[in-house]
This record gives C-alpha cells, sequence and structure tokens, in this order.
C-alpha cells in the first residue's frame, strides 16, 4: 500500500515520534507504515488521515499488490 | 487495538529472569550429562503401604523422599517462557499485534516440523528427552521468531539501508 505519510509530515513539520504519539502506536509502527512494510487496520488508517486532516483516500492508495 | 489475554509489560522482566535461570541450569545438565546438575530431595509421611508410593518413589517406614528439583525447574521454565512470550511490550499497537499471531503461527508449524522428524529418526528412551524438550520448544520458537521479527530483522534492514545510501 503507497501512501503520503512522509509527505504530510513533511508539510504539519512533525516526527514520527510525534504522530505515533498522537495516534497510540509506537514509532516503528509509523516507520513501517511509511516504508509500505506494514498496512495499516483501517480504523489506524483513519486515524493517521484525521491527524492530517485528510481523508484515508488522500492518504493511503492501493498498491498493485494488494 | 488492544490485544486481550496478555500480561502487563513490567512482568516481563521476571520472565527473563526466570527463562534465564532454567535455560543456564538445563545446559549446565547437559554438560553433565543429567537432566537436573542437582538433588532438592523432600521427605513427607506417606501412610499407605506396597506399591511404589506417590511419585513414582519407595516408601521407607511411611515415609517418602522425592527429589523435586526436576519439577522446580520445569516449573521454573514453563513459567518464565510463557511469561516472555505473553507479557505486553511497552507499546503494544497491531502492528505487534500482528507478529505476535505470525510468530505463534510460525512456532507452532516449526515446532512439529521438528517432531515429525523426530519420530522418524529417534527412537527408544532418546524419543522420551525429545518429549520433554517439546514441552519447551514451541515457546521458545516463538520468541525466538517474535523478537526476530520485532527488533533484530528491522535493525538488520535499517543498517543494510543506511550502507546501501
Amino acid at each position: 500500500m503507497k501512501n503520503r505519510i512522509r509527505i504530510e509530515r513533511a508539510i504539519m513539520n512533525i516526527t514520527q515520534a510525534d504522530l505515533a504519539d498522537r495516534v497510540q502506536v509506537s514509532r516503528q509502527t509509523i516507520n513501517a507504515i511509511e516504508a509500505g512494510k506494514y498496512s495499516p487496520t483501517l480504523a489506524l488508517g483513519m486515524k493517521i488521515a484525521q491527524q492530517f486532516e485528510k481523508t484515508v483516500n488522500e492518504v493511503f492508495e492501493l498498491d498493485e499488490g494488494d | 487495538m488492544k490485544t486481550k489475554y496478555l500480561l502487563p509489560h513490567h512482568y516481563q522482566i521476571f520472565g527473563w529472569v526466570a527463562t534465564v535461570l532454567g535455560l543456564s541450569i538445563m545446559f549446565w545438565g547437559l554438560l553433565i550429562g543429567e537432566a537436573v546438575p542437582f538433588k532438592l530431595e523432600i521427605s513427607f509421611p506417606w501412610p499407605f503401604t506396597g506399591g511404589k508410593g506417590f511419585l513414582d518413589s519407595p516408601v521407607y517406614n511411611g515415609m517418602i523422599t522425592h527429589d523435586i528439583a526436576d519439577e522446580l525447574l520445569c516449573i521454573l521454565m514453563i513459567t518464565g517462557l510463557f511469561i516472555v512470550a505473553f507479557s505486553r511490550q511497552k507499546i503494544e499497537d497491531e502492528r505487534i499485534a500482528q507478529i505476535r499471531l505470525e510468530a505463534l503461527q510460525w512456532g507452532i508449524y516449526a515446532n512439529y516440523i521438528m517432531l515429525f522428524v523426530c519420530v522418524l529418526l529417534i527412537y527408544g528412551g532418546s524419543f522420551l528427552m525429545v518429549l520433554s524438550y517439546n514441552m519447551f520448544t514451541p515457546l521458545l520458537i516463538f520468541i525466538a521468531r517474535f523478537y526476530w521479527l520485532l527488533t533484530i530483522r528491522p535493525a538488520l534492514q535499517a543498517r543494510k539501508e543506511r550502507s546501501l545510501s
């Protein structure tokens, strides 16, 4: 799953750790999602998108392999 | 995501202490060719006569003496491994829950593949040893796989990526 988390974080000027704190997961989880190594559940995806004031579709995009 | 049925994170240290202690005693026993390297005999009254008595130990003058070292070691190992395996991480999120599930599945698969091979290749008294080690192997494999996926593999990948860039 492709995502724009890194870009959105840069726009908001927050670190992975900040985002992790806000959505109550570990920094490693945010890192894994950003790197495309872990696909979050719908609930976590919505929480992340909410932090950037975007919809899930604006932050996450299905990949060919999904 | 909340993972149910896990022990609090602070229990983990007790689990590691019990596991390391148990494994050290087991290896010490292996080195000297005994199941348990020391004896811890307790005596207690046994009112019944005939047979071999309780816990497979003989009865002398109404008293039974039994070495509880192996039972204690077994309980120490199982308790330690269980606590390490099933206590929460500091931040127990959905990715860790998924890794936990995957490692558990992997542990059970690997354990039964090994047991299958042992059934075919090992016979007699030696197979009893296999079965006794098999009490711990599902948890041991699970823990090894869990920490490999959680910490070791990401660290190795990060190091590889840093060296490439």
